[in-house]
C-alpha cells in the first residue's frame, strides 16, 4: 500500500481538479504529467531514498498515477452527474450542436453526430446516467491518463536523477 | 539514441497531431463519427477545449486550443529533428526558459494586460513543446538503456 500511496494521492488530486467546476478551467495538458512528476517526488520523500530512482519504477508510478486519476475523475463525475442530473456535457450541448452544424460536411453526417450526442444528453437529464457517456469517459480518461502519466513519471525520474548534475544527459 | 525509439516517437507524435485534426477525417467512415465522442473526450481530459480558443484550419476546428496545438506541433517538430540529429544532453535551464512564454502569456491574460491571442498562445506552446519533447526523448532513451543494462 505504501508503494501505491504517492500515485493514489496524486491521482486523487487530479480527479478533484478535473471535476470541480471552477478548478476544471485550470486543467491543461500539463496537469497529468505534473501529477506523474509529483508522484515520483512523493515516492522519494516517503521512502527517504537518496539514490537514483530506476526509470522502470518511475514509469510504473507515473502509469499508476494516470490510472488512479482516470478512475477518480470518472467516479467523481459519475456520482455528481447522478445527483445533479446535469454536467458540463449537458451545459455545453448548445455550443457542441452549433459547432457541429458549422462543420463543412453533409447534413446526414452532421445529424448522425448530433443525434448521438442528443441521446447521451437525454439519458443524463432523465436518469442522471448514460452508459455510453460513462464508459466513454472511463476509456478516454484511461487512455489520456496512461499516456500522460507515463510521460510525467519518466520526466520526473529524469529530472530527479539528474538534479545534482549541471546538465542532463542520456548517459 | 536508438533508431527504433526515434522512429516510434516520430510515429506517435504524427498520430497525435493527426488526431488533433480528427474532424477532417470524419467523412471517411461512419466508424470515425461513432468514435468522435471518445476522441473528443481524450483531448477534453488534457485541454479545456474552449470554442473561441480553438484553431480553424480549412473550416475544420482543432480538437485542442491554440496553445496545446502549438505544444503538440512543437513536439512533432522535435521528433523530426531527432530523426536526423542526436541530442545527448540539454541544460535544465532551457526547460525553464521554454516554459516562461506560456507562463507569462497566461499571467498577462489573467491580469488583463492583453486579451487572449491565438497566435501568441500557439507560438508559446510551440517553443515549449519542442524543448519538452527533447527532455521526453532523453528520458525515454534513459529508460531504454536501463532496460538493456538489466537484461
Amino acid at each position: 500500500m505504501k508503494k501505491l500511496l504517492p500515485s493514489l494521492v496524486c491521482g486523487f488530486a487530479v480527479g478533484v481538479l478535473q471535476v470541480v467546476p471552477f478548478l476544471r478551467g485550470l486543467s491543461c495538458c500539463l496537469l497529468l504529467p505534473v501529477a506523474g512528476v509529483f508522484s515520483i517526488v512523493l515516492y522519494q520523500k516517503s521512502t527517504g531514498l537518496t539514490d537514483k530512482i530506476p526509470f522502470g519504477k518511475g514509469a510504473g508510478l507515473g502509469l499508476l498515477t494516470g490510472i488512479f486519476a482516470a478512475l477518480f475523475t470518472t467516479f467523481f463525475d459519475t456520482i455528481i452527474t447522478l445527483i445533479t442530473k446535469t454536467n458540463i456535457f449537458v451545459e455545453e450541448f448548445v455550443n457542441i450542436q452549433k459547432a457541429f452544424s458549422d462543420l463543412p460536411f453533409s447534413d446526414e453526417m452532421k445529424n448522425e453526430l448530433i443525434n448521438m450526442y442528443t441521446l447521451i444528453r437525454e439519458d443524463i437529464i432523465n436518469n442522471g446516467f448514460s452508459l455510453w457517456y460513462t464508459s466513454g469517459m472511463l476509456f478516454s480518461n484511461l487512455i489520456a491518463g496512461i499516456l500522460f502519466g507515463l510521460v510525467g513519471g519518466l520526466l520526473g525520474t529524469y529530472f530527479i536523477n539528474a538534479k545534482n548534475s549541471n546538465y542532463y544527459s542520456s548517459r | 539514441m536508438n533508431r527504433k525509439i526515434k522512429l516510434s516517437l516520430f510515429l506517435l507524435t504524427t498520430i497525435w497531431l493527426l488526431l488533433i485534426l480528427y474532424q477532417m477525417f470524419l467523412p471517411l467512415s461512419s466508424f470515425l463519427i461513432k468514435s468522435y465522442f471518445i476522441i473528443d473526450n481524450i483531448f477534453g481530459v488534457v485541454c479545456h477545449q474552449q470554442e473561441d480558443k480553438l484553431l480553424t484550419i480549412f473550416g475544420i476546428k482543432t480538437m485542442v486550443c491554440a496553445r496545446c496545438t502549438g505544444i503538440y506541433l512543437g513536439m512533432f517538430i522535435g521528433s523530426v529533428y531527432i530523426l536526423f540529429r542526436s541530442i545527448s544532453k540539454i541544460n535544465f535551464k532551457i526547460f525553464i526558459f521554454a516554459l516562461l512564454p506560456i507562463l507569462f502569456d497566461v499571467i498577462f491574460i489573467e491580469v488583463g494586460l492583453y486579451a487572449y491571442n491565438k497566435l501568441v498562445a500557439f507560438l508559446a506552446g510551440l517553443i515549449f513543446g519542442l524543448i519538452l519533447f527533447i527532455f521526453i526523448s532523453l528520458a525515454i532513451n534513459s529508460f531504454y538503456l536501463e532496460r538493456e543494462n538489466n537484461k
